[in-house]
């Protein structure tokens, strides 16, 4: 609990350059052979007592999850949802079955979330240009990975260029 | 008798911003392998070197800026030109530092043309946002950014970071360690003078990128690119592994057979130069790939 209300605390930007330091770690061998084992052992060896409360457990875990649902319906059905969706990055038929397009597009909201906070603090003059110029390779980067939803240095691409624009923009509104 | 001291007066307002401009002239000690920072928001920083225990600060300062800042000791120097708070109207400042050959140096700049000649320190850093860089010199280890300015460097050192957004990448010299370039439509050339770089990464959106010079055994390079070119010029003795693709650019390299898929986009091919001792990897969505090799 302590732990999700201090997450909720940080600033976007933080919360977005945190993302940026994830890597994906692949294990060098397949470890299910290890795990299935040890699961099975652990279900025959679990007491009976312990049975009953996963038992009430298990309504409880559904109806929250019928909450959820409902909230989430309840969310996409609100007033001016359609507009938000809109003017999310849109995607053809092929980019939104691609996890790599999916997950370029929440970035992209996520980013110009965190951007639309900074800017608020930018001044007029500066850098500007340059800011247009990482907008449009990011417009650029995005088709691309539309028509190559496979490639994994466009998303890595994408996500460097939204650090910069986030970097450049709060250098320029601390100047 | 009024009107020659009204007009008196007035010429003095007149002149004034022509010697608005306060010379700078200061000297601190600093050891020889001392660290200096200095900074600047608008205007010019030039260093050079010399073999004194002692940094040496010429110049001027704009009219407007409300002082320069030196803190420290002789481990450690802070140079910094302080703006008011509403700074729009300060006019720039150029510094001017003599600092000892193997100081390490750190200059941050805005809008600031920065020329930095001669060091041999451990560390070189850099970092600009609108100006150009100029470096010369052998420090052991240098990163350098700039947004739009252009990079022009030739450094004889062992590893180089260098990053920009729209400006372009020169980078020559003698490295044998672990070189990045990274730009988004600025173009990158590199050459190591036939140097044998342990790792090399080259990362553009639009921006074209080169790179001349040998691979070190057990060494890699990625290059990759989204619709910018890039080229490899190796030696003829490479000995690499080589993987290469392509969404819709073209890929070429000599006396290799580039698969393309009998449905779609896409091309690539594998190929093993020599005894295959180091790898390389090219990729690019619209961007031509070429190895050469000389």
């Amino acid at each position: 609990m302590t732990r999700s209300r201090s997450t909720d605390d940080l600033s976007p930007a933080l919360r977005l350059q945190l993302r940026g330091l994830r890597q994906d770690a692949l294990p060098q061998r397949d470890l299910w052979p290890d795990i299935a084992p040890r699961l099975s052992l652990q279900a025959r060896e679990a007491p009976a007592s312990e049975a009953p409360p996963r038992r009430r457990v298990l309504p409880a875990l559904a109806a929250a999850a019928v909450l959820v649902l409902a909230a989430g319906v309840g969310w996409l059905q609100r007033p001016g949802a359609d507009a938000t969706s809109a003017s999310a990055p849109a995607g053809n038929a092929v980019a939104h079955a691609a996890p790599l397009v999916v997950e370029a597009d929440a970035m992209t909201r996520e980013y110009q979330g965190a951007l639309r906070e900074v800017a608020a603090m930018l001044p007029d003059a500066g850098e500007h240009a340059t800011l247009s110029q990482l907008d449009a390779s990011a417009d650029l980067v995005r088709d691309a990975l539309a028509q190559d939803p496979d490639a994994r240095f466009l998303l890595q691409r994408l996500q460097r260029i939204y650090a910069q624009r986030l970097s450049l923009t709060q250098r320029l509104a601390r100047a | 008798m009024k009107t020659p001291l009204l007009l008196t007066a007035l010429l003095a307002c007149v002149a004034a911003p022509a010697f608005a401009a306060t010379p700078i002239n200061e000297t601190r000690p600093l050891d020889a392998r001392g660290h200096v920072e200095v900074s600047n928001v608008k205007g010019r920083i030039e260093v050079r070197t010399w073999d004194k225990a002692e940094v040496a600060i010429t110049g001027s300062l704009g009219n407007g800026v409300e002082r320069l800042q030196i803190e420290g000791d002789r481990n450690a120097l802070e140079i910094k030109v302080r703006y008011p708070r509403n700074s729009r109207n300060a006019e720039a400042t150029t510094l001017v530092l003599n600092v000892p050959r193997q100081a390490n140096l750190d200059v941050s700049g805005v809008a600031v043309e920065i020329d930095v000649s001669g060091v041999a320190g451990d560390e070189l850093d850099i970092e600009s946002v609108s100006g150009n860089v100029i470096a010369v010199g052998a420090p052991r280890s240098a990163e350098i950014s700039s947004v739009s300015g252009d990079l022009r460097l030739n450094l004889n050192s062992r590893d180089v970071d260098a990053e920009t957004v729209s400006g372009s990448i020169s980078l020559r010299g003698r490295i044998g360690g672990q070189i990045s370039a990274e730009t988004v439509s600025g173009d990158i050339s590199i050459d190591t003078r036939g140097e044998a770089a342990r790792r090399l990464s080259t990362s553009s959106v639009s921006g074209n990128a080169s790179f001349t010079g040998a691979l070190a055994d057990s060494g890699r390079i990625s290059a990759e690119s989204v619709s910018g070119d890039i080229r490899l010029t190796l030696p003829k003795s490479l000995s690499a592994r080589v993987h290469a693709e392509s969404f819709s650019g073209s890929l070429s390299a000599p006396g290799v057979s580039v698969s393309r898929p009998k449905y779609g986009p896409g091309s690539s091919f594998e190929h093993t130069f020599g005894s295959g001792s180091g790898e390389i990897h090219l990729e690019t969505f619209s961007g031509d790939a070429e190895l050469r090799l000389e």
